[in-house]
């Protein structure tokens, strides 16, 4: 009789299931965010690098204000042409049941170009020859 | 009824709830993240077009003063942005892009404005002179300008002495006085070193419609003669109070004076008749450390008895026409070095636009144009709208 009733089938099933769907639709969403972070992230890194080398070759403003959002400019001034280093990383830190830890580095380089220089360093250097 | 407490179906709602909202949110990110990433591809696209307008700079400009500025008027720029930023567009696959709407503004950024013009200056000045460069074929015609005129000058063509006596007395009244001036004035003398004559400038920058040019920067008047007169009228002004102050440190200088003024105007008169003398000398020595500069010997500034070159008795026997009279030792401080005096003194904002004024007509005589200054532009201002979204921001040299 047990075995012919099928009563709470879909409760069994629901049961098993449930957490699976949810699982996958957490990770999903969590994904999203990590995706959409990553995307935000190197989106403000490439701007300031865009800001701060307008801003060091006084060629210019792009109206960003430049913030820190964890983002790390190094300056190398030795080099030929002077150049920015910019850096950034995301990263996602679950500690709960299932511990997760996942990181993403981003890294860009900018030269701080004053085209005027350029041009009057070619020039000085024709009147040398 | 039946349909109400009817369960089938109820998971497929549920899953399409689900996945529905999925979606929803997926989209929403999607939407989040190319909205970001739109931005700063935008920033680029625009900076990328701001440095191609502005790579059309003119080219007499550069060549002859090293100056960097476009004569591209607000709709030639307009239409240089539109240009770069919709090819920009079209060639990128990643987002779709459009351009809305664009404005763009220069006056700000005119050459004409002394500052940017003394900033141009500055950054130019440790180049070696561009004037060099220039092909021996470019034509330089003087006769346009004369012909034609030279347009409004950045100056308004307002001749005078650009030092006051105020400036004057405030800068002797300070201990350091070299150490008092600015940086900048040491670099605008500078450039005018490189790219402007003066009256014993060896060798001559050609392509310049004045031969006095720095002389013309002091006085501002448009004629080669006027200037270097009173550049003169200035020079003997200067050095007679200078002679006089050593003839009145000089004993026997005083003694040879008093004896003089004795005989000639004997009892309570002497001692007006001693300094009138005294002016007299000091004058005359004056005219002869002119005489001196202009044929490239040197003038001491506070002189010591063997850099004096007149005896009293010699300056009554001299006609003022007659040749100059040598010291016994002769100063390493020429023509140029007293002009570099007056220069450093002279009034910042009458120094930069006479030094635009100059550079308005020797390129109005290279290019046989109507070339104003104030038309020529050292960047530019932006106010672009891209996908709905406003950017603004400046564009510069």
């Amino acid at each position: 009789m047990i075995a012919g009733n099928r009563k709470g089938t879909v409760m069994v099933e629901a049961a098993l299931v449930m957490p699976l769907a949810l699982l996958v639709v957490i990770t999903l969403l969590v994904m999203c965010v990590f995706l959409y972070q990553e995307v935000h992230q190197s989106s403000n890194l490439y701007q300031n690098l865009l800001e701060e080398s307008c801003y060091e070759s006084q060629t210019g403003t792009t109206g960003y204000n430049i913030s820190n959002d964890f983002i790390f400019l190094k300056k190398s001034r030795l080099r030929q042409f002077p150049q920015i280093h910019g850096e950034t990383s995301i990263s996602y830190d679950s500690r709960g049941w299932v511990s997760l830890h996942s990181q993403n580095k981003f890294e860009a380089n900018r030269y701080i170009i004053k085209e005027m220089d350029y041009i009057r360093w070619i020039d000085s250097l024709k009147s040398v020859e | 009824m039946d349909r109400l407490v009817e369960k089938c179906g109820m998971i497929s709602v549920f899953l399409i709830l689900v996945l529905g909202s999925i979606m929803a949110a997926v989209f929403i990110f999607i939407a989040a993240a190319s909205d970001k990433a739109e931005e700063s591809m935008a920033k680029g696209y625009i900076h990328l077009a701001g440095r191609s307008s502005l790579s059309e700079y003119h080219v007499s400009l550069k060549e002859r003063y090293s100056l960097f500025a476009t004569d591209l008027t607000v709709n030639q720029l307009d239409h240089r942005m539109t240009f770069y930023l919709r090819e920009n567009f079209l060639r990128q696959k990643t987002l779709r892009m459009e351009l809305d709407q664009i404005d763009i503004k220069n006056r700000e950024f005119s050459l004409g404005n002394a500052d940017l013009f003394e900033q141009q200056l500055i950054d130019g000045v440790c180049y070696p002179p561009s004037h060099g460069l220039i092909s021996e074929l470019q034509i330089f015609n003087a006769e346009w300008v004369d012909v034609y005129g030279w347009g409004i000058l950045p100056s308004n063509g307002s001749p005078g002495y650009s030092i006051n006596l105020t400036h004057i007395r405030d800068y002797f009244s300070q201990k350091n006085s070299l150490l008092s001036l600015k940086p900048n004035a040491f670099n605008r003398l500078e450039y005018i070193h490189k790219y402007f004559n003066h009256h014993k400038k060896e060798p001559v920058i050609s392509n310049s419609y004045f031969l006095n040019e720095a002389e013309y920067i002091l006085y501002g008047f448009p004629c080669d003669e006027k200037n270097l007169n009173r550049f003169q009228r200035d020079f003997i002004a200067v050095r007679t109070l200078l002679n006089l102050i050593h003839i009145k440190e000089d004993p026997e200088k005083m003694r040879t004076l008093y004896v003089a003024a004795s005989l000639l105007t004997p009892g309570p008169k002497v001692v007006a008749t001693q300094l009138a003398l005294a002016g007299l000398w000091a004058g005359f020595e004056a005219s002869n450390d002119w005489k001196l500069l202009v044929e490239n010997q040197g003038v001491e500034p506070l002189k010591a008895k063997e850099h004096w070159a007149l005896t009293f008795e010699g300056m009554a026997d001299k006609s003022p026409d007659e040749a100059y009279v040598r010291p016994k030792i002769e100063s390493d401080v020429h023509y140029q070095e007293y002009l570099d005096a007056f220069l450093l003194i002279q009034n910042r904002e009458n120094q930069l636009l006479r030094m635009l004024d100059l550079i308005q007509i020797n390129i109005c005589c290279m290019t046989e144009s109507h070339f104003l200054i104030q038309e020529c532009f050292t960047g530019f201002s932006y106010d672009i709208v891209i996908n709905g979204k406003s950017y603004h921001g400046t564009e510069t040299y």
